[in-house]
């Protein structure tokens, strides 16, 4: 289940649009969240990693070949956990 | 590098053979997969993104040091989050952490009777992640490990209970009490 607006780089404003500065409020989007679970899941999704982590890794594990993580993808949205 | 009981970080059934062909090995593999959820816990357990980088950091050298010693009995998944929350349970406890929680504070949470059942609205703003940390900051560590995990999907509660060292029926009945917890407190961040 994804929030009812989510945000996502493809429902961005372009960067070069000059919104008024009056229009913020009307531009922004109420997300609804059924669950805690969604809204972490999404948070998570959103949290930008540092690259100052990867340069740590390679400059502690030299031989390794650390490439950047992964961006959560449509596939790895929430979904409601399966009952066990 | 901070310092942690060393047997936290054992993978389970570590003390024998070595890793078995299934076993996970390539941990530039491991980093780029489970990276994200590595630093989102350690930056939502330790509420400062400077501290979950090294933590992060500190996690996945922990990490490549034992992967031979692991031995593909529990999903690799399982293995970092443990690693991850006793990395982090360590800090907070060696920092003595500002918000230190009695057992009187658990009771008033798990009595506090909340409107967990409707809908968490959210104006979207650069504030989310504010409002999610100063949320989780109030809530005892139990709870705030539980929601973090269960935010997880590919977690089961039975791996939950796994990382958390407790049964499943406790991870079900704190979990009840910490989403109310959560969605009371929540709503007045807004």
């Amino acid at each position: 289940m994804k929030p009812k607006n989510p945000k996502s780089s493809s429902s961005k404003p372009p960067s070069e649009v000059q919104l008024k500065p009056d229009a913020s409020q009307e531009m922004q989007q109420v997300l609804t969240f059924e669950t805690v679970e969604e809204l972490l899941s999404y948070d998570r999704s959103e949290t930008v990693i540092p690259e100052r982590i990867i340069r740590k890794l390679r400059h502690a594990m030299p031989g390794q070949d650390i490439l950047p993580i992964k961006p959560m993808g449509a596939e790895t949205a929430w979904k409601p956990r399966a009952k066990d | 590098m901070s310092q942690e009981n060393p047997a936290s970080s054992q993978p389970p059934g570590s003390a024998t053979a070595a890793s078995p062909p299934s076993a996970p090995n390539d941990f530039a593999t491991i980093y780029q997969e489970h990276g994200r959820q590595v630093y989102y816990v350690a930056l939502r357990m330790l509420g400062d993104p400077a501290q979950a980088e090294d933590a992060t950091h500190d996690v996945f050298v922990k990490v490549y040091r034992n992967l031979d010693r692991f031995r593909g009995e529990s999903c690799i998944r399982t293995w970092l989050y443990r690693i991850t929350m006793n990395h982090c349970q360590n800090l907070l406890k060696s920092w003595q952490h500002r918000n230190i929680h009695s057992n009187a504070d658990d009771a008033i949470w798990e009595t506090s009777v909340g409107p967990e059942e409707s809908p968490l609205e959210v104006l979207e703003t650069q504030e989310l992640g504010g409002r999610i940390q100063k949320t989780l900051d109030v809530l005892p560590v139990e709870y705030r490990k539980l929601l973090l995990l269960v935010a997880d999907q590919e977690l089961s509660y039975e791996q939950i209970a796994q990382i958390t060292e407790q049964s499943v029926d406790a991870v079900r009945g704190k979990l009840h009490r910490a989403r109310k917890a959560f969605a009371q407190h929540f709503r007045t961040t807004s």
